[in-house]
């Protein structure tokens, strides 16, 4: 199922934001983790993802950091940083209240 | 990188950033072509990072950012077993990637650059909206609504003709045709008119004085009056056109800033006649007489500054002065020709305006001048 875009456009970044709770992660490890746990509805163009996580820099919500892997490749890990955390835990609650309040409407749910 | 970096000393230097030369490293990482070539991925994905990167148009510092994590990326794709025809699929638009990602790495700057780069948009704002200005201003046609010289010469229209000065000054200065004669030339207090008792100019000016009596008594009637009353406009009135022969025709928009100002000059004269007309009276030791002179000027100071124009008050000023100077010089030379009625008189008259601020009052007419420029272009 594809997401309209001006949906994504607020999941995103939420999206990516709670991957990154759980440990810094580099970019093609987000799009696979992105694809695999939301079933693919969440799977953005890698067009889309990386500019994303460049907004979220300028924003002070993730850092980045650079690591040389084994094969001396140079590999960007992001992670979230605390300002990062505290957005993050109001766009839980956003989203929880949005979700609620569609359930209430029948969108979604039982 | 560890690598040891091939090329001569200009290919590092010109591939190596600041920072690195800062730290006496010659790394020359900048150079995208080798970071890309060197990669081990497929000839596609090179390509298409090498075009992306491209149209970023961002710095080499940034672009060299991407291309790694780009590489990562598809290197990384191909470890998870993925074609390359899908990872490039999967990659999107790569258009778009570049404008996004041009943007987002922007937004990353420094706040110097920000601040550089709003400083550089607000400057091409004003200078767009300058010439939008310019466009409508040269575009545009005038559409004056306010007769402006109706509103200058309001105080006139609305003062009966009886009470109006202008017009006795008109027939003092008709009957004086040799104003612009030489007793009238010279600088500013040097002229002939401006000779005192005793000078070597003093004789022609009484014998002009004497011969012009009428004119005089003319101008201290027109003195009296509580309104100039000079009816303004672009050109000269039927009226004037004596009085002024070779003033200009009233052509074309009538615009304030083009009024004729030529009655000044014309008062400075009538204002010059009467200081000489008292100086003669002091020297006679007619006192009515340079009292009436004094009085004279006086009188036309007042009518002068209510005019509208910023030097019509540095003129009236100026005939104040002198008048003033005049009554000084009266009574420390003099003292014995004036009564304490006299010198009451005096001190009346020398007493007005009540603030220095009523001297000048031309902002309102300098504010119907700007407004009547405005409304011309």
């Amino acid at each position: 199922m594809r997401i309209e875009r001006e949906l994504m456009r607020g999941a995103g970044p939420v999206a990516v934001m709670r991957l990154l709770e759980g440990g810094e992660k580099y970019g093609y490890e987000l799009v696979q983790l992105l694809d695999r746990q939301s079933q693919g509805v969440l799977a953005m163009g890698q067009s889309t993802l990386y500019p994303l996580l460049y907004n979220l820099q300028a924003k002070g919500l993730v850092a980045a950091r650079v690591e040389t892997a084994d094969n001396r490749r140079p590999r960007k890990y992001y992670r979230l940083t605390d300002k990062g955390k505290r957005q993050l835990a109001r766009d839980r609650k956003q989203w929880q209240a949005l979700s609620a309040a569609m359930g209430k409407l029948g969108l979604i749910g039982g | 990188m560890a690598e040891t970096v091939q090329g001569g000393l200009v290919y590092k230097l010109r591939y190596t950033p600041l920072r690195d030369l800062l730290r006496g490293r010659l790394s020359a990482r900048l150079d995208l072509r080798r970071q890309i070539d060197a990669a081990e991925i497929s000839v596609p994905a090179k390509s298409l990072i090498q075009r992306l990167v491209k149209a970023t148009k961002l710095w080499d510092i940034e672009k060299i950012a991407v291309v790694d994590e780009l590489i990562a990326h598809f290197a990384d794709a191909d470890a998870a077993g993925k074609s390359i025809d899908a990872a490039i699929a999967a990659f999107g638009d790569e258009r778009t990637a570049a404008r996004l990602i041009a943007r987002a790495k922007r937004r990353n700057r420094g706040a110097a650059w920000q601040i550089f780069r709003g400083v550089r948009f607000l400057t091409v704002a004003l200078v767009a909206f300058y010439i939008l200005l310019g466009i409508v201003f040269f575009a545009g046609k005038p559409s004056p609504r306010t007769d402006s010289f109706a509103i200058l010469n309001r105080r006139s229209i609305q003062t009966p003709l009886a009470q109006r000065a202008w017009p006795i000054y008109r027939r003092a200065l008709l009957a004086m045709p040799d104003r612009n004669g030489s007793l009238f030339v010279g600088s500013v207090q040097q002229a002939p008119i401006d000779a005192e008792p005793g000078g070597a100019d003093w004789p022609a000016l009484v014998e002009w004085l004497r011969a012009h009596r009428a004119a005089i008594d003319l101008i201290q009637q027109g003195s009296e009056k509580p309104v100039l009353g000079y009816m303004h406009g672009q050109g000269v009135s039927l009226e004037d056109a004596a009085v002024f022969p070779g003033a200009p025709p009233a052509s074309g928009e009538p615009l304030i800033i083009n009024a004729f100002t030529g009655y000044i000059r014309e008062l400075m004269i009538v204002a010059s006649v009467e200081a000489a007309d008292m100086r003669l009276a002091v020297a006679e030791g007619n006192t009515a007489a340079a009292m009436r002179g004094f009085h004279a000027q006086l009188g036309i100071a007042d009518q002068l500054q209510a005019e509208p124009f910023y030097v019509s008050q540095i003129i009236a000023l100026s005939i104040r002065r002198v008048a003033v100077h005049h009554a000084d010089r009266w009574i420390a030379t003099h003292p014995q020709m004036l009564g304490d009625d006299d010198l009451q008189a005096l001190a009346h008259r020398l007493a007005e305006p009540d603030n220095a601020t009523d001297l000048l009052r031309f902002a309102a007419s300098q504010r119907i001048m700007f407004n009547d420029l405005i409304q011309h272009m």
